[in-house]
């Protein structure tokens, strides 16, 4: 476990809202749960860096969240993506998609193709 | 999104308890799903509990971090800063009395002076869209004027109003109005009853449609009430008269109200924001239609076509069209008008004098006022003034912080050692000055309105009611509230910094005894670099009330050509008392008769306007029937003066003889001029026996020059001599026969037979009113209200810097003397003489307060020249004065260093060895 990183905000907040896409209201703990198991488990996620996250994008309108029951019945706040939050997380996956893009080449970069 | 932000910020701040609890269900919740999922995968519960927890780590953490998230955190440690820094003030409660109170008269002074500078000068009227508002030309001149010289005009006959008025292509609308109240009587009800008299305003039917000002009740004037000329007797009153005089009457519209003897029908109250057009003294009671002027100024008509000039007017733009295009055309119209109105024969230079006209269109949205001409240039010198006062209390504040800054080098050694960030410490001193600002601009508001209202007190001349107002609007408010910040951080920025480079490595370990020492060097500059600004902003100041002061001194001292004491001046109204000009001179026999028989009364005179008034009659004048050269400049000043007039306000007679009571509507028409008027008509010195005639129709027929009296000053002490003619007021006609004003001379202190000349008054005609009553002295005052209003508070402004200096300097040496202690101690245990001891303190102080003086005597000399012009009798360059002010604040200086020197001859070396 010691070995597993931490996840920059910003980009926390980005799997939050994949994760949320793809797999439909999740509560904290879920959330918690998939973004480490998608990362396959290199991620570490814990309530002291997701929730602020949650929080923030709920602030901002990105998610929507509710009480209710887990499936083993116990109370928890489920947390959905809203109209608007989809929207952000198309505009931020172009942006992260050129942004890697940008990053990949210079990665790949030699000198004899600059001569 | 951002609101959403912003809501749930406050909502957090506002019930942290509530956020607190969510993030603890949160928490548990999470916890919960956390066992539940690893007991699925095969955990034992006590395990699977004891992991969750340990990835969840402490609840408390997840709050802190939830916290940290949103901006409210921000919020939330500053108010930790804010509230510590009050904490600080508390712990030195004489210390931030001070401060905080000579922040309170900085700023409060800064807020007084700008609440009156906003009222006069950037306040727009209560009207809608006051921007597009424009008048024609400045409105600085008013009354009843026959002139037409070249330059820019401000004031038009009716006339000229008539032809633009129908003009919907450069203006949207235009409206006329008299460019002067007028008193008139009123009596509420059905005739009988006490006459009052109100302040009307004449205007034309489009006023409040170009001011686009609704009215409260009824209806306000429309085009239609201003067609014909004397046709349509209605009013609209103010919301203050409508509440005073007329008991807030609900129904009052269709009431109809005795202005004058004749019955005029309320048609609307107007709302209580809307004064008018004019920022003057006193805000008219009633706006009644300008073609009734004749009826209620009860003087011939002014509106006929080769009417004089008094009125102003005020338009509406059109927003397509260029203020350049309107100003080109009103100027073009107005020539026009000029050339008709002289007829076939214009000589050339007439015409000349003509297309030298022109009418500037100003903005209007802030209305007219004489007074903001008169106190425009006053206002912004003390502006200036009240900053610089301002300056030198954020000195001293400055020192005061920096002060507390070295002592406190200890806790912010502690504080970075304990892993608090420098800017932290530069956010924490500089909040903590915010608080002090904050505080003594509270207080400095609250001073501020109550000496505004002096002020304008000062500036309406008493007025009842007035369209300046103390209170203080968002401009105000505003103001202060940006002079704390600025005053905040001039104050607050040395001491941070100076904190935010404590040194840790050395303080903590250190006595006070060697950390005063070790900081040294740079660090005690800047209370010095302060205390020399202080004397110079000082010495600036205090040369500039002392040049302003004694102009106003000259003008006091200044030669005036009449008695400056023992007379009694009272303003009445003939007419109100309903007298027809037959019955004047049987009038003015007995009001001259029975005032004269009073006891302590010298001799009583009456005349058609007050002496030392600047709104005087004029009018060109033709000696022996001879035509004047049109160039040369003949406009004389007139007065109407009975016998004895000149007798009462002591004007000496140099040939010839007075006007007597043998000056009556039977004999031959005397004037007597003045030595100016004499010299300038007549070199050879023969004016009397020759005879003058006046443009003016109201003084028809041909005067004899009588007599030759001394040159006395009008308008103002410092004025130029005009030429001046006295006529015998029971020689003229018609409305030119009224005498306004009753002189009563006395034996002794004028005010003393102010009840007696009232009772007198009272029993020759109860209806006789009297309208004011004031000493020569007062009226003498009133001609330097303007050089008053400066001189006096800049002198006020200058002693308030001095004394802040004083207390800057007494608080920086005491810092010093305190800091030395040990020194000191030593120093005297070795012998050393206490005369030494005190000048090596004093030594300090005389070298901060020569340099002080010396740089100051540059600026001081380059700012006084900046007020020459509002200088009289003294050069600005005067050795005088500021030999006066440098004597002035080093007397002050030293006696503010000279006590703690003198407490550190008194150290007892014992007690100092052993201090920290």
């Amino acid at each position: 476990m010691g070995s597993r990183k931490d996840v920059h905000q910003g980009t926390l907040g980005l799997m939050v809202l994949k994760t949320l896409e793809a797999l439909g209201p999740l509560h904290g703990y879920g959330v918690a749960r998939r973004v480490e198991q998608i990362s396959g488990d290199v991620l570490a996620v814990n309530q002291g860096t997701l929730y602020p996250v949650l929080l923030k994008l709920e602030q901002e309108g990105a998610i929507a969240s509710e009480w209710g029951a887990s499936e083993n019945n116990r109370r928890a706040r489920f947390y959905r993506l809203t109209r608007a939050g989809r929207r952000l997380l198309e505009a931020e996956s172009e942006d992260w998609k050129k942004t890697a893009a940008i990053v990949a080449r210079f990665f790949s970069i030699k000198a004899e193709d600059l001569a | 999104m951002l609101f959403g932000s912003i809501f749930s910020g406050i909502k957090s701040l506002l019930s942290p308890g509530q956020r607190n609890a969510e993030i603890e269900a949160e928490v548990r919740s999470f916890f919960e799903a956390a066992v539940e999922h690893k007991t699925q995968e095969g955990m034992v519960r006590m395990d699977a509990e004891r992991e969750a927890r340990a990835e969840i780590r402490s609840t408390e953490m997840v709050r802190q971090k939830v916290w940290a998230a949103g901006w409210e955190s921000h919020a939330e440690s500053l108010w930790g800063d804010a509230r510590f820094g009050f904490r600080q003030m508390l712990r030195s409660p004489g210390l931030s009395i001070v401060a905080t109170l000579s922040l309170a008269l900085g700023i409060g002074a800064n807020t007084a002076i700008f609440t009156v500078l906003d009222d006069l000068l950037l306040k727009q009227l209560p009207v809608h869209d006051p921007r597009m508002l424009v008048s024609f030309g400045d409105g600085s001149d008013n009354g009843i004027v026959a002139s037409s010289s070249p330059g820019a005009y401000d004031i038009f006959p009716y006339d000229f109003y008539r032809r633009i008025a129908g003009n919907q292509e450069e203006l949207e609308g235009s409206c006329a109005f008299a460019s002067f109240p007028t008193m008139v009587s009123v009596r509420t009800g059905s005739g009988a009853g006490p006459a009052t008299q109100a302040n009307i305003h004449l205007v034309s039917g489009t006023f409040f449609s170009v001011l686009e000002a609704q009215s409260l009740m009824g209806r306000v004037f429309s085009a239609d009430d201003t067609a014909t000329e004397g046709r349509n007797p209605v009013a609209v009153i103010s919301h203050r008269y409508w509440k005073e005089n007329l008991s807030a009457d609900p129904g009052v519209v269709g009431r109809s109200l005795s202005i004058n003897g004749t019955s005029f029908m309320v048609i609307g109250v107007m709302p209580a924001s809307f004064y008018g057009v004019d920022l003057n003294e006193e805000s008219p009671d009633l706006w009644l239609p300008i073609t009734m002027q004749p009826l209620v100024m009860q003087q011939g008509s002014l509106l006929k076509p080769d009417g004089l000039f008094w009125i102003h007017i005020l338009a509406r733009r059109r927003p397509d069209v260029s203020l350049a295009r309107a100003q080109s055309w009103a100027t073009i119209k107005f020539q026009r008008f000029l050339t008709q109105r002289e007829g076939t024969q214009i000589s050339p230079l007439r015409r000349q004098q003509i297309s030298g006209t022109f009418i500037p269109l100003l903005q209007g949205g802030s209305g007219l006022s004489h007074l903001r001409s008169a106190y425009r240039t006053p206002l912004l010198v003390l502006m200036i003034m009240v900053g610089v006062v301002l300056l030198i209390a954020c000195a001293n504040l400055a020192n005061l912080m920096l002060a507390k800054a070295a002592s406190r080098e200890r806790e912010f050694c502690a504080r970075i050692a304990l892993g608090s960030s420098r800017g932290r410490i530069v956010r924490q001193i500089l909040i903590e000055a915010l608080v002090l600002a904050v505080m003594g601009g509270g207080l400095g508001l609250c001073l501020a309105f109550w000496t505004t209202g002096v002020l304008i007190h000062f500036i309406d001349r008493g007025a009842a009611h007035t369209a300046l107002s103390a209170t203080p609007d968002w401009r105000v408010l505003l103001f202060t509230f940006g002079t704390c910040i600025v005053t905040a951080i001039l104050f607050g920025i040395a001491p941070a910094l100076r904190g935010s480079r404590t040194e840790v490595a050395g303080a903590l370990n250190a006595s006070a005894r060697t950390a005063g020492g070790a900081t040294g060097g740079s660090n005690r500059f800047i209370p010095k670099a302060l205390i020399v600004t202080q004397v110079t902003l000082s010495l600036v100041l205090l040369t500039a009330a002392g040049l302003l002061l004694r102009t106003l001194q000259n003008l006091r001292a200044q030669d005036i050509g009449m008695n400056r004491s023992n007379v009694l001046l009272i303003n009445t109204n003939p007419k109100f008392a309903g007298y027809k000009p037959e019955r004047l001179n049987a009038l003015y026999d007995t009001i001259l008769n029975r005032i004269d028989a009073l006891p302590g009364v010298r001799s009583a005179s009456l005349a058609g306007g007050p002496p030392l008034h600047r709104g005087t009659w004029n009018s060109p004048i033709d000696i022996d029937g001879r035509r004047t050269p049109p160039n040369e400049d003949i406009s004389t000043l007139l007065n109407r003066v009975s016998a004895g007039y000149f007798e009462t306000l002591g004007i000496p007679l140099l040939r010839g003889r007075t006007i007597q009571s043998t000056d009556n509507a039977d004999a031959e028409k005397s004037v007597v001029v003045n030595k100016t008027f004499a010299d300038r008509y007549f070199p050879n010195g023969d004016a009397v026996g020759h005879s003058i005639t006046i443009a003016d129709p109201a003084a028809s027929g041909i005067w004899h020059i009588v007599g030759i009296v001394r040159d006395s000053k009008h308008g103002s002490p410092a004025e130029k001599l005009q030429p001046f003619a006295y006529l015998a007021v029971t020689q003229l006609e018609g409305d030119a026969q009224y005498a306004y004003w009753v002189q009563v001379s006395s034996v002794g202190d004028s005010a003393k037979i102010e009840g007696e000349v009232r009772a007198a008054l009272a029993e020759i005609d109860p209806d006789l009113p009297v309208l004011k009553i004031q000493t020569i002295e007062e009226q003498l005052d009133g001609m330097v209200d303007e050089q008053r209003f400066v001189s006096q508070l800049a002198g006020f402004f200058a002693l308030l810097a001095l004394a802040l200096a004083c207390i800057g300097l007494y608080g920086v040496m005491t810092f010093n003397v305190v800091r030395r202690t040990s020194e000191l101690g030593v120093r005297m245990a070795l012998g050393a003489p206490k005369a030494v001891l005190l000048w090596s303190v004093l030594r300090e102080s005389l070298t901060l307060l020569a340099i002080g003086v010396l740089l100051g005597i540059p600026v001081s000399l380059a700012a006084s020249r900046a007020i020459q012009a509002g200088l009289f009798g003294v050069n600005s360059a005067d050795p005088l004065t500021l030999v006066a002010s440098v004597l002035m604040i080093s007397a002050c200086l030293l006696a503010g260093s000279y006590l703690p020197a003198r407490r550190a001859t008194r150290i007892d070396p014992i007690v100092a060895l052993r201090h920290d």
